[in-house]
């Protein structure tokens, strides 16, 4: 059983000038950014999401991050509230809120449980690391992200789990009256999802609390060490893990025929090169994750980044399908095959491309490629439990 | 080279390393955000006048670490203790950088214990125009070019950033910057209490700066002699933020020549 979810990171279309500048996060100047086109393309994504709900995904994606044009969504909360209003049934996957960033627990338990009402039911909870330039994006300390993680965390399952009021007095929130007057419409609580591109220590913490990892924009091969070492804690933790605990991100493009397709490359290529164009610290600073984890990004790769592929060899690796729906279907099953997930992430809108290409793929992925999966793999199970 | 030796001293909770040298009146000496670079050759001209303290910070390098060390304020509380447990008697104390911030915190806490405060090119305050540069997001080469005013001239540049660092090295300098970010990540690099706090320094005071320093501009060495009453502003010319490591000679005898002086 897997279930199949629409993302964009509702990019800016274009990043003039880019080569004049050594990052496009955090410093790229927002002067080029044009309020009017922000207006187009925000309805432009939004009618994406409805659309993909209505040519059958099981749900559809969202994220956010700060300070670039590769990403307009700045708030996954907001972005969610307004797909709420324009879809019925899809699962909506926040993944997710930064919440060692974040400086209220509390307030974010009370806005995810708003949009759980909102949606009658149809929220998945993701709480993310968040990559690194988001620490100068906030001026957070990388150091104490972990720290902070667990804690919001912990105080945000508490807060939509246990009848208030009472006090929470920890090392980096303190509260004397946690009692937010809604909960979630979910029991326990909206399911938890956790996204990761290689922190050990995050898989292992997912893996011990049971909670889906969905492995982001990664070759297949390190998806599948990460899988293992999830499956490892999750044996250690006493239970055996499911194809619903793995999740999986790559891109997507399907196009009705080869010249079709072709008309994705430069979006594709800008995707993948240019969207992560800035210094390591950008991804992996000292002091965020172990140094098991950090030497893995200071030139002593055991992995190809997929950032410097083609798209033959992200076709490949894994990172990236780029096709027609007979081609893109075979790869998918192969994927799925292969890691053995049970949700797949699809990023199918990216720098620039086309509005109506980016519909156009998802309508073909909706309607051709996930039946033949479907038909493969069995129906999904967030379809199936959808209230609506 | 004068004789020293590398011990490891426990003051309560806290285990760190202590590198000692010369004879005489004791100086400390306190390195800045990159960890302690051991003994430099700046240090050889002092250590028949001075016995020499280098202390590695708690958190940096192979130094110890409580959880309740966080601040500079913590830091200070941890140095209370140094002094306390070595009894020195109005020690000389030298503060680079982040270091240079903490000797200076020290001398607002306790101006009574401290003989004579030298900051060089010293962190702590913030100026307005003036900003302290990301230290923490620049790349190896930015920072070469943040600290030094001309990298390739500098004698002793293997000791601040080793060219083929070992694993331990790299460990341990990653250690000194998570450190470093723990207490100066925000507010960045400064402390926006210690302006009102300046004036509790009665220390003799010498300041020292780089005119070239790129990191944390020459506009702070003017703001920190103006906020510290008596105290001298030194200026080397093409020189960075390392005016030790750039400029070994000319700081080394600025320095003997102010706390050889008979002020304090």
């Amino acid at each position: 059983m897997v279930d199949f979810f629409y993302f964009t990171e509702m990019p800016y279309p274009e990043a003039p000038e880019l080569d004049k500048y050594p990052a496009i996060r955090l410093t790229y100047p927002n002067r080029y950014f044009n309020p009017e086109v922000g207006v187009r393309i925000y309805r432009e994504y939004l009618d994406q999401f409805a659309w993909a709900e209505e040519v059958g995904f099981d749900g559809v994606m969202v994220n956010e991050h700060h300070n670039t044009p590769t990403c307009l969504d700045v708030s996954c909360n907001l972005s969610a509230s307004a797909i709420t209003q324009r879809t019925r049934k899809c699962k909506i996957l926040l993944l997710g809120n930064t919440i060692a960033l974040w400086e209220n627990p509390v307030r974010l338990a009370e806005e995810v449980a708003m949009l759980d009402l909102f949606s009658n039911g149809r929220i998945i909870s993701g709480f993310v690391r968040g990559i690194g330039v988001e620490h100068w994006a906030t001026n957070l300390s990388p150091v104490v992200n972990r720290e902070r993680f667990e804690e919001s965390h912990d105080l945000i399952v508490r807060t939509w789990t246990e009848p208030g009021p009472f006090s929470w007095e920890g090392k980096h929130f303190q509260f004397r009256y946690v009692n937010p007057w809604l909960f979630p419409l979910q029991k326990p609580h909206p399911p938890i999802w956790v996204p990761g591109i290689g922190s050990e220590e995050t898989i292992r913490w997912a893996a011990r609390h049971g909670y889906p990892y969905v492995v982001i924009y990664s070759p297949m091969e390190l998806a599948e060490q990460l899988f293992t070492l999830y499956r490892e804690t999750a044996d250690k933790s006493g239970y055996a893990t499911q194809p619903h605990h793995l999740g999986y991100t790559m891109g997507c493009f399907v196009g009705d025929d080869q010249k079709a397709v072709e008309r994705s490359y430069e979006h594709v290529m800008f995707r993948m090169r240019m969207s992560a164009k800035g210094p390591v610290q950008h991804y992996a600073p000292v002091g965020m994750s172990s140094r098991s984890v950090s030497s893995r990004y200071s030139g002593k790769s055991r992995q190809p980044s997929i950032f410097q592929m083609s798209i033959d060899e992200l076709r490949e690796a894994g990172g990236f399908i780029v096709g027609t729906p007979e081609v893109v279907t075979e790869r998918l099953y192969y994927v799925i095959k292969r890691l053995g997930i049970g949700h797949l992430i699809m990023e199918g809108q990216f720098s620039g491309l086309p509005h109506e290409l980016a519909m156009r793929s998802i309508e073909l992925l909706g309607t051709q490629v996930l039946p033949a999966l479907r038909k493969e793999f069995g129906p999904s199970e967030a379809s199936g439990t959808a209230i609506s | 080279m004068p004789a020293r030796e590398v011990s490891r001293i426990k003051l309560y909770d806290t285990e760190i390393e202590l590198i000692k040298g010369g004879t005489g009146r004791p100086l400390i000496v306190f390195h800045g955000e990159w960890g302690n670079p051991g003994w430099l050759s700046w240090l050889d001209g002092l250590a028949s006048e001075f016995e020499i303290h280098l202390p590695t910070h708690p958190g940096f390098g192979h130094s110890g670490r409580h959880r309740g060390l966080e601040t500079i304020h913590d830091l200070v509380d941890f140095y209370l203790d140094f002094l306390d447990h070595f009894r020195f008697e109005r020690p000389a104390l030298i503060g680079f950088s982040l270091g240079g911030w903490l000797a200076a915190e020290l001398a607002a806490t306790c101006p009574e214990r401290i003989g004579k405060l030298v900051l060089a090119a010293a962190a702590g305050l913030h100026v307005e125009g003036s900003p302290i540069a990301d230290i923490f997001l620049a790349t190896r080469p930015e920072l070469g070019a943040l600290s030094f005013y001309d990298p390739k001239s500098v004698g002793e540049l293997g000791r601040f950033c080793p060219e083929n660092p070992t694993e331990e090295e790299n460990i341990a300098s990653e250690r000194s910057q998570i450190m470093a970010q723990v207490l100066a990540w925000k507010p960045f690099m400064h402390n926006p209490k210690l302006p009102y706090r300046l004036h509790r320094i009665r220390t003799p005071t010498l300041i020292v700066w780089g005119r070239n320093d790129a990191t944390i501009p020459l506009a702070h060495g003017e703001a920190w002699a103006k906020g510290i009453a008596g105290a001298q502003l030194k200026v080397i010319d093409r020189c960075g933020h390392a005016p030790h490591i750039e400029r070994p000679a000319e700081f080394s005898s600025m320095v003997t020549d102010f706390l050889k002086s008979s002020r304090g």
